[in-house]
């Protein structure tokens, strides 16, 4: 094990994820049918007009890595998701920032294949050019991010920044304005350096072997990041906490006039202010839930057209298991020392979750009765419709068994072999299995 | 590390979300030897005043000063010298209790492993994973995590909660034991049984205004309030 005590934290937790190797696997499957499915058209498209659009190709492809990298050393150094661990204690900074970054490279190297695998049916003599230039965008944009970042958690409470946080943030907090633009601050430091490098990248293919140290420099850039981020890390990764709180709070605390009203579903939040609250957290913080939902019920309409039962039905009952944990995913964003911060009791966050996770998960039962409607099959129907509410209560239920301190991870699983049971005993009596 | 004369100023402490004001305008002084109790009803601003003097949460105003060192500017120092134990701590949990001890004792000066495992108390229990363990079998890791580095501060929010009577009583010997070593001991808490016989002095807060700062003799007052 290692002596840095978040690497080895790290370690025991891969050695203890039972779907690691799984896992890893779907993700390299992934990875190679995109390179099989891209790398012959780019080698195609570059047959004519060849400089200029490696050079472009080149450039675009940096650019995205650097993006990715800027987006991941944010979830790396500011929402690490396991802040409330080690964030209660001192934070040794440079032994963090090495676990991190370590963490990171690891967790991008996947990316970074995919970009060096597309062009891997290049001419061998250019593809190690490639690789440099390629390798450099992607190291260097992890550097500038951790550097970025840590800058835009001085930014968020420097008086200096604060006006021009306040030209951009929207109905966004200050501080979050910061966080959100921190990305688009480190594609912007890193871009010229891009363009610099992929020039030379081209031109040392091209011949111009002396050209070869410029495709470097987003690695050079990179590395002046990551001493930024090694002066600023004492101060700053304890601050981030501090000001996450805050934006969380910002985000929880109902006011009237100056409220985002803009999300999904909101016109169901008419003067339900609770309500409309964790709708408001739903769309900020797990859209992706909705967008998922959504899919889930358009692919199992899609099913009942196509007659396949069994999909329809699998696929439902596989999103309802999954959906009771939902509740507990929106209440994440609103630890309970905060809720009664903000003077909001039990019983009415208990409503207010169970409302906003039942309105969400209707985003899969509405295409599936549209279409069994419109199929004209009434009885289906009927049985669809149970087994939606069913899952509702359940959803009910589950929030009530987050609530319930001692044994509500038991009740839960009891809640969930309840639905399982249900879907099961709905497929035998349809037929169907 | 030696409590001593550990001393906690806080002045104007102040916080707002939104428009809420959660904490109004705090000034009291902690001090190495003090068994305080932090009392208030859910809701209060317990949470929210423990959070910004251990350096989780930014004050709208007012100031938090350690030994004169800002813990809002500093908040480092106050990490190393303040132990804290979260109203709902969260934990590795795919680590077993002595390896979160382990972890404890490596970012912290002057942690020493056997003391954090006598305070938890876990027996063999210690090398099993968190995620098997109850809620009180939690609590007890994350009490010893917050004192594995014998902080001169100890904040404890609702932390006794969920403990069995005999756990209590265990955790409470520890806790008084330290006090009379000189560490500054602040427990957060709505049930005042406890308190009767270890705190020193109150502090009652109700939303969000220190409402009483007395000695053990004000307990009475403060039960008919709540």
């Amino acid at each position: 094990m290692s002596s840095n005590p978040y690497i080895t934290v790290r370690q025991k937790k891969d050695q203890r994820q039972p779907m690691r190797v799984p896992l890893l696997l779907v993700q390299v499957v992934f990875v190679v049918v995109i390179i099989l499915s891209i790398r012959e058209p780019l080698s195609i498209y570059l047959l004519s007009n060849t400089s200029q659009r490696l050079e472009q190709l080149l450039l675009r492809t940096s650019a995205l890595l650097v993006a990715l990298m800027a987006l991941q050393t944010y979830t790396g150094i500011v929402r690490h998701p396991e802040r409330n661990i080690f964030g209660v204690h001192p934070i040794l900074s440079v032994p963090f920032l090495y676990s991190v970054a370590l963490e990171q490279v690891k967790g991008s190297l996947l990316w970074w294949l995919t970009a060096v695998g597309i062009w891997s049916a290049v001419s061998m003599s250019w593809f190690p050019w490639i690789l440099l230039c390629l390798t450099s965008a992607w190291i260097g944009g992890i550097g500038v991010g951790y550097g970025v970042h840590l800058g835009s958690v001085w930014a968020a409470r420097s008086p200096n920044i604060a006006p021009v946080l306040d030209m951009l943030r929207g109905q966004n907090p200050k501080e979050q304005a910061a966080f959100i633009y921190a990305p688009g601050v480190a594609l912007g430091l890193m871009g010229l350096s891009l363009l610099f490098s992929t020039g030379a990248t081209r031109l040392v293919i091209e011949g111009q072997h002396k050209l070869a140290p410029w495709i470097l420099l987003p690695l050079g850039v990179g590395v002046v990041g990551w001493l930024v981020a090694l002066r600023l890390a004492p101060t700053y990764l304890l601050r981030a906490s501090m000001i996450l709180v805050d934006i969380d709070a910002h985000w929880n605390s109902l006011e009237d006039g100056d409220q985002e009203d803009g999300v999904y579903l909101d016109w169901l939040a008419t003067d339900k202010p609770h309500r409309l609250r964790l709708l408001r957290n739903s769309w900020r913080l797990h859209r992706w839930v909705t967008y998922l939902a959504w899919s889930v019920g358009g692919l199992s309409a899609l099913f009942l057209w196509l007659e396949d039962l069994v999909s329809a039905l699998v696929l439902c009952g596989a999103a309802s298991i999954a959906f009771l944990f939902f509740p507990m995913l929106l209440s994440k964003s609103e630890p309970k020392w905060l809720q009664w911060s903000l003077g909001i009791s039990d019983a009415v966050q208990r409503k207010a979750l169970t409302e906003v996770s039942i309105l969400i998960w209707m985003s899969v039962g509405v295409p599936v009765l549209f279409m069994l409607v419109w199929l004209g099959l009434p009885g289906f129907s009927l049985l669809f419709v149970g087994s939606f509410l069913w899952t509702a209560l359940m959803l009910g239920l589950a929030v009530r068994a987050h609530f319930v301190e001692r044994k509500g991870t038991l009740m839960h699983r009891g809640i969930v072999l309840l639905t399982l049971m249900w879907w099961i005993g709905m497929a035998k009596w349809m037929g169907v299995v | 590390m030696d409590g001593g004369c550990v001393k906690l100023e806080v002045q104007g402490l102040t916080k707002n979300y939104g428009r809420q004001q959660a904490v109004k305008g705090l000034d009291f002084v902690l001090e190495g030897g003090e068994f305080v109790g932090f009392i208030g009803g859910n809701g209060a601003g317990k949470s929210t005043t423990i959070k910004m003097l251990t350096g989780q949460l930014i004050p709208t105003s007012g100031h938090i000063a350690l030994d004169g060192h800002s813990v809002v500017e500093e908040p480092q120092i106050a990490r190393h010298r303040i132990g804290y134990v979260p109203e709902f701590p969260e934990l590795y949990t795919y680590l077993t209790g002595r390896e979160m001890l382990e972890f404890v004792c490596s970012v912290r000066e002057q942690a020493s492993l056997e003391w954090g495992m006598e305070v938890a108390g876990l027996g063999t229990d210690i090398d099993r994973p968190i995620q098997e363990y109850s809620q009180g079998m939690r609590r007890k890791i994350a009490i010893a995590c917050a004192m594995v580095g014998k902080p001169a501060i100890l904040i404890l929010d609702e932390a006794l909660n969920g403990l069995d009577p005999s756990s209590v009583k265990r955790i409470v010997g520890l806790l008084e034991q330290e006090r009379e070593r000189g560490v500054c001991i602040l427990l957060s808490t709505h049930v005042l049984d406890t308190l009767e016989k270890l705190a020193t002095r109150l502090l009652y807060i109700e939303q969000g205004v220190l409402i009483a700062d007395c000695g053990i003799e004000g307990l009475a007052e403060i039960r008919e309030r709540l």
